[in-house]
């Protein structure tokens, strides 16, 4: 094979990865946008498995359809013969909206609380002189004026719920029946999703993943927030190590252009961002880094033949380990694809598609760089 | 590849032995200690609650005590509450029904119920007991009393009801214990075997106040415990108004007519071991006259039984009340620390089990047990299946079985060693298997770049004409590190945010990387270069 770097024009490769950054980002941010899997966009997972292989899952869809306007059923089939359902519905907009009244509920109630407590307080010491009779009038005024809050917001979380039970007229109780009421419902819609499927499917085993609306924005402000630091801190690495700015940046480049190039293909394919995909994208940093080091250290700080020989001699020991990558990555692919363990299976996907990306990201983008580099100096 | 390769002198390697003795000690480890599986392989249910903030480490102990105190009143005692980072817990229960994962999701949820009755007589309610005013600044103490020894005080405020409620219970009831309960359960009825309730003679305590002192602890005047000995029975039926079986494990085997009285009332089962389903004792003195009484009971959420004032058995409404108790322990130190834990307790409990920050529920993972299992086993084929794949990738590039084979060899033992680390010391789950599987790619990686460095080296002394001299070898090795270093900063650097984001799901992953990144660095991989570069010496 000949050496690519021998090629005039070949620093004009670098606009490979460059465009499809670009297009990328387009992908990611504009248009079609991430497709934010269960533990960003909050809802529930249920897997399960049965010994019946022909499943109406149709039929299935419009039953849990009351459950949630958004319902997404899989099939696939079991390695025991058998076949098992990933049914996910999405975020119950019932719930979602009397999770915010529940929790403004519990902060009235907090509020009550400590005005009962300062009337007590103010009670106890009426003897001692401290206190006017103004003082304990005005205390029990606020108390009044919290407890009618209380009720009322009890009243208007029991009606979110469907709850058509009286609501009592003392701020406690009526706290005590509201919070009861809409644990109850949160306890029981697992139970009901699964009478639904029970009554098609014949269930042998089940497991079940939920995440809740607040949670799965907090994962979310995390995985950024852990992104940013994991740059950070490898670009600081990288930059104790190679103490110049050139290299540095081309290797800091490769691994952004693999990250970025990655998440855009899965954003095209459709492929969803979770915790575990998510996890193997900060994986990619450490594959990426290992070819562009590799490339950078041999063509900078090494002086057997030319620069351009020693980048293809590299190109070749890169190819072995982003095929080794491929390879076992594709066994865990396959497995997880045979046996539908999802989580094996998001992490897979993104190194496959991360060895390749890896390939043009240290080929047409780092190459350019550090042997433009090594030209100049 | 010459054939005389000097085992001898490998053998000899200290770097090689390290790699022996490694291996030698990560079984020792798996075969003594076993490997501890996560929920996802051993099946079970996994709540994670996350806290509102981040807390203190006294602090994360008493919820972590909190939570457990409630749970474990489920007889769900083998399940596991514990802290992760600062600012959140996780609770994983065992092979659970899906009865007792629906009771601590309620557990967690809702407040607990707190209740203190006197002679059967609900005394105070937890709906009576002002928040935010049980303890605080000088609200709790231990203090020194004249012999020496250390006694805890409390104090709580409850509101005017509350006030008038107790006046009445407490009416002429000087001296009578106060019991104090956290989620005592409503209709119930125990099981278990008399010589397990009963206490034990050689506490010598006397023994005919025991029956009376049992029989008050469960009376209360609108449902009162029912107590079953498992000796006594012949014919048993459980009422229909019985809606919890609070039963001692291994009677319904040993008791057929229990359980299928059991059986045949559909009301929710609670089971408990021997040991947990047992009252604690203590003398009591009342009136001049030692008796017994029963100080703690768990199974019905008895958490403690303070004496009653008798100045406020007079019909006088208080609405601040006092408890305070002797603490446990031998020396001072234990009794300062014996005192604090009391407090700590007494105090949640009088809160109904409120949490000092607030919380959210995590996003909760369950698995059947023969799941589990099943993802274990085709995980551990993935992995073999991975390196047969990567081995013969590697065969069919260098053609040499000599190179195969330690290729192959110590990406085994690197994973051998990190599942050794991460299953004995930590939790072996399905991101932390993940992150092994991954390991396999990145070891043979690393493997490829000392090995393609030599190869390279001996295609240019070929062409050169020149023979292999050590010096070379070991410059080549040398610089083949150099890039294996710097990649290894670059993943812990990588990762380590991972680890710190205490998001569940995903710290075993990181865990997993950097640990076999850490193995590889200093244990397999230099031992790994030693020996190719054995072989390659001997090439010539």
């Amino acid at each position: 094979m000949q050496n690519p770097f021998h090629w005039k024009h070949y620093n004009k490769l670098i606009a490979v990865p460059i465009i499809l950054i670009v297009l990328s980002l387009v992908a990611i941010f504009v248009y079609p946008g991430v497709t934010y899997g269960l533990d960003f966009k909050g809802g529930t997972l249920l897997t399960v498995y049965t010994a019946s292989t022909s499943i109406d899952t149709a039929l299935l869809k419009e039953k849990l359809s009351p459950f949630s306007s958004n319902v997404d059923v899989r099939q696939f089939s079991a390695p025991d013969g058998g076949s098992g359902l990933e049914i996910e519905l999405g975020p119950s907009e019932a719930l979602e909206l009397a999770s915010v009244a529940s929790r403004e509920l519990d902060s009235l109630k907090t509020e009550y609380d400590d005005a009962s407590l300062e009337f007590t307080y103010l009670e106890a010491n009426i003897d001692s002189g401290t206190v006017t009779s103004t003082d304990l009038e005005k205390a029990q005024a606020k108390i009044d004026a919290l407890g009618v809050k209380v009720v009322d917001k009890s009243a208007a979380l029991l009606a979110l719920l469907g709850d058509n039970s009286i609501v009592p007229q003392k701020a406690v109780d009526a706290y005590a029946l509201a919070h009861d009421s809409y644990f109850e419902r949160q306890d029981t819609y697992q139970q009901k999703v699964m009478e639904q499927v029970r009554s098609i499917v014949p269930v042998s085993s089940y497991s079940a993943r939920e995440v809740g609306s607040t949670l799965s924005k907090q994962f979310l402000g995390k995985t950024v927030e852990i992104l940013l630091v994991s740059f950070l801190l490898t670009s600081i690495v990288v930059f104790v190590i190679f103490r110049s700015f050139i290299p540095s940046f081309a290797v800091v480049f490769g691994a952004v252009a693999d990250i970025v190039i990655t998440l855009g293909v899965m954003t095209v394919l459709g492929l969803p961002l979770t915790l575990a995909s998510f996890a193997a994208l900060l994986m990619l940093i450490a594959f990426s880094f290992e070819t562009d080091v590799l490339l950078t250290v041999r063509v900078l700080k090494r002086s057997d033949g030319t620069a351009y020989d020693r980048a293809f001699e590299t190109m070749k020991t890169t190819v072995m380990i982003n095929l080794a990558t491929i390879i076992s990555f594709s066994v865990l692919l396959g497995a997880s694809m045979l046996l539908s363990i999802s989580t094996y299976y998001q992490i897979a996907t993104v190194a496959v598609i991360g060895a390749l990306v890896d390939f043009i990201a240290t080929w047409f983008g780092n190459a350019v760089l550090v042997l433009h580099y090594f030209g100049k100096k | 590849m010459a054939a005389h390769v000097n085992w001898l002198r490998i053998s000899k390697n200290r770097r090689v032995q390290l790699v022996f003795v490694c291996v030698v000690f990560a079984f020792a480890l798996i075969w003594l200690k076993g490997l501890n599986t996560g929920i996802e392989f051993s099946g079970g249910v996994r709540i994670p609650i996350t806290l509102e903030k981040s807390v203190d480490a006294a602090t994360m102990d008493s919820i972590v005590e909190t939570v457990k105190l409630r749970i474990n009143k489920f007889g769900l005692s083998q399940s596991v509450v514990r802290p992760v980072g600062n600012s959140e817990i996780l609770v994983e229960i065992p092979e659970a029904s899906p009865d007792a994962i629906e009771s601590v999701r309620n557990i967690l949820k809702q407040q607990g119920r707190f209740e203190a009755l006197i002679d059967g007589q609900v005394a105070v309610s937890g709906s009576d007991v002002l928040s935010g005013a049980v303890g605080g600044s000088n609200q709790e103490s231990v203090i020194t009393s004249e012999s020496g020894d250390k006694i805890w005080q409390l104090g709580f405020a409850v509101n005017r009801e509350g006030g008038e409620r107790f006046a009445k219970a407490a009416l002429g009831k000087g001296e009578y214990p106060v019991y104090m309960f956290l989620d005592r359960p409503q209709n119930a009825v125990i099981i278990a075997r008399k010589s397990t309730i009963l206490p034990n003679q050689s506490l010598g305590l006397v023994s005919d106040g025991v029956q009376p002192a049992i029989d008050d602890v469960l009376r209360r005047n609108t449902d009162s415990i029912s107590l079953v000995y498992a000796e006594d029975v012949s014919n048993l039926t459980i009422s229909q108004t019985v809606s919890y079986v609070l039963i001692e494990d291994g009677v319904e085997k040993d008791y057929p007519a229990i359980a299928a009285a059991v059986e045949k009332r559909n009301a929710t089962v609670r089971r408990f071991s021997s040991a947990s389903i047992k009252p604690e004792y203590t003398s009591v003195t009342r009136g001049g006259v030692s008796t017994v009484g029963v100080s703690r009971w768990e199974a019905i959420g008895l958490i403690c039984s303070p004496i009653l004032s008798p100045s406020l058995a007079d019909g006088g409404i208080n609405q601040i009340f006092q408890v305070s108790g002797p603490a446990d322990g031998a020396t001072a130190e234990e009794q300062q620390k014996s005192a604090l834990a009391e407090l700590r307790e007494l105090k949640s409990v009088i809160s109904g089990g409120k949490l000092p920050v607030s919380t959210t529920i995590g996003s909760s993972f369950s698995v059947a047990p023969s799941l589990g299992e099943r993802f274990l086993s085709y995980s551990w084929m993935a992995l073999v299946a991975g390196v047969f794949a990567v081995s013969l990738l590697i065969f069919l590039r260098y053609r040499q079985a000599a190179l195969v084979a330690p290729i192959v060899v110590f990406n085994g033992i690197e994973v051998l060693l990190t599942t050794a680390i991460i299953g004995v010391f930590g939790t072996l789950d399905l991101s932390a298997m993940a992150g092994i599987i991954v390991l396999m790619g990145s070891g043979v990686a690393d493997q490829i770049v000392i090995t393609e460095e030599l190869l390279r080296k001996g295609r240019a002394d070929e062409e050169e004409g020149d023979s292999h001299d050590e010096y070379e070898v070991k410059e080549r090795i040398k610089k083949a590190f150099y890039v294996i270093f710097t990649v290894a900063g670059v993943v812990v650097a990588a990762m380590l945010p991972l680890i710190l984001s205490g998001i569940v799901e995903i710290v075993g992953f990181g865990m997993s990387t950097i640990i076999g990144v850490l193995v590889g660095v200093f244990i397999t991989r230099p031992a790994y270069g030693d020996i190719v570069r054995e072989l390659f010496q001997k090439r010539a």
